[in-house]
């Protein structure tokens, strides 16, 4: 009995978002088959010319992840330089390299620490209404959907853009 | 193997080619003045040579944290037919590499950035971020003039 308990509840991974138009809080939802790992904080190797969004490379099992700042990517910060982060998340993107065919992972960035919640299919199904989210979310070319759960809002992201380095390209064709 | 030359920025490390390499020099703004001129810094160097400056320092981190301090040393690279100073944190060290297994960027990473630094080699918990002459070249001023090396 207590087996199909655990077995209908899904773990969850909210991490907290800071957006300027957001008057509620906003977390950006990881499903337990998208997150690999928690890190602490490490130092993130920055790479010159890059967007702000993107804070640098972390060495992860013999290969170079990006790190993606959520919070700069929805607000547009335009200054960059060394900052310290109190997680990173890796997480797999759904996405593959289109040169090598390899799955690609990105590094999350959070300011806070992610929560972690065990929710029921059922919690999933009723708990979630849809909402209109921000235009900081909206107009950033990630996100999938969002939703208001009780008090706090949460928004389901596709990294896949970034991660293939596409999202340049996308954010042009939505504004012409 | 490849001989490289390490250079710290801050707390980052990068790499050029050893072969590249004219020397290296301490920065003293106070005893040899850099040169302004068509909005380009340029050091001075014997033989009527000079340099043009590359603040790598406010390139790797955004212009808002060029150091301030006006000493630490130069490293003076030859590029096609022009000379570069680069502004690194120590005097830099040689070193052996193995450049055959540097690491891509991850395709995150595209355009300038990606042309900038090829590649990365790994050290223990170390990243050496290798650099392109003929980008950071592009990015310190394509508009330098040429200058004779002796």
């Amino acid at each position: 009995m207590a087996n199909e308990k655990q077995q209908a509840t899904i773990r969850t991974f909210f991490l907290p978002m800071s957006l300027n138009d957001s008057p509620g809080n906003v977390f950006c939802l990881f499903g337990h088959n998208q997150v690999v790992e928690i890190l602490g904080p490490r130092p993130i190797q920055h790479i010159p010319h890059s967007p702000v969004y993107l804070k640098g490379v972390i060495h992860y099992h013999e290969r170079l992840l990006p790190v993606v700042s959520l919070d700069d990517l929805c607000n547009g910060k335009q200054v960059g330089g060394p900052e310290r982060y109190r997680q990173l998340v890796v997480v797999r993107t759904g996405s593959v390299d289109p040169l090598t065919g390899e799955p690609l992972k990105a590094v999350v960035a959070a300011n806070a620490r992610v929560r972690i919640a065990k929710l029921s299919g059922e919690e999933l199904a009723t708990a979630f209404k849809q909402g209109e989210a921000p235009s900081s979310l909206r107009n950033s070319g990630i996100l999938r959907s969002f939703f208001q759960r009780q008090a706090d809002f949460v928004a389901l992201c596709d990294l896949g853009p970034v991660v293939r380095g596409t999202l340049e390209a996308r954010l042009g064709e939505q504004i012409h | 193997m490849k001989t490289l030359f390490l250079m710290q920025i801050g707390r980052q490390l990068f790499a050029v080619d050893k072969e590249c390499v004219v020397g290296v020099g301490v920065r003293d703004d106070e005893k040899v003045k850099p040169v302004e001129e068509n909005g380009r810094t340029y050091l001075p160097l014997p033989h009527g040579n000079r340099a043009i400056i590359c603040d790598l320092p406010a390139l790797v981190n955004g212009s808002e944290f060029s150091p301030t301090s006006k000493r630490g040393h130069y490293l003076i690279v030859a590029h096609e037919e022009n000379l570069m100073a680069l502004t690194m944190s120590g005097k830099g060290r040689i070193v052996m590499a193995d450049v055959a297994g540097a690491l891509p960027l991850p395709p995150a990473f595209t355009g300038k950035s990606r042309e900038l630094i090829p590649g990365a080699l790994i050290n223990c918990s170390d990243l050496i971020l290798l650099l392109d002459l003929h980008s950071l070249h592009a990015a310190a001023g394509e508009t330098a003039p040429s200058v004779q090396v002796h």
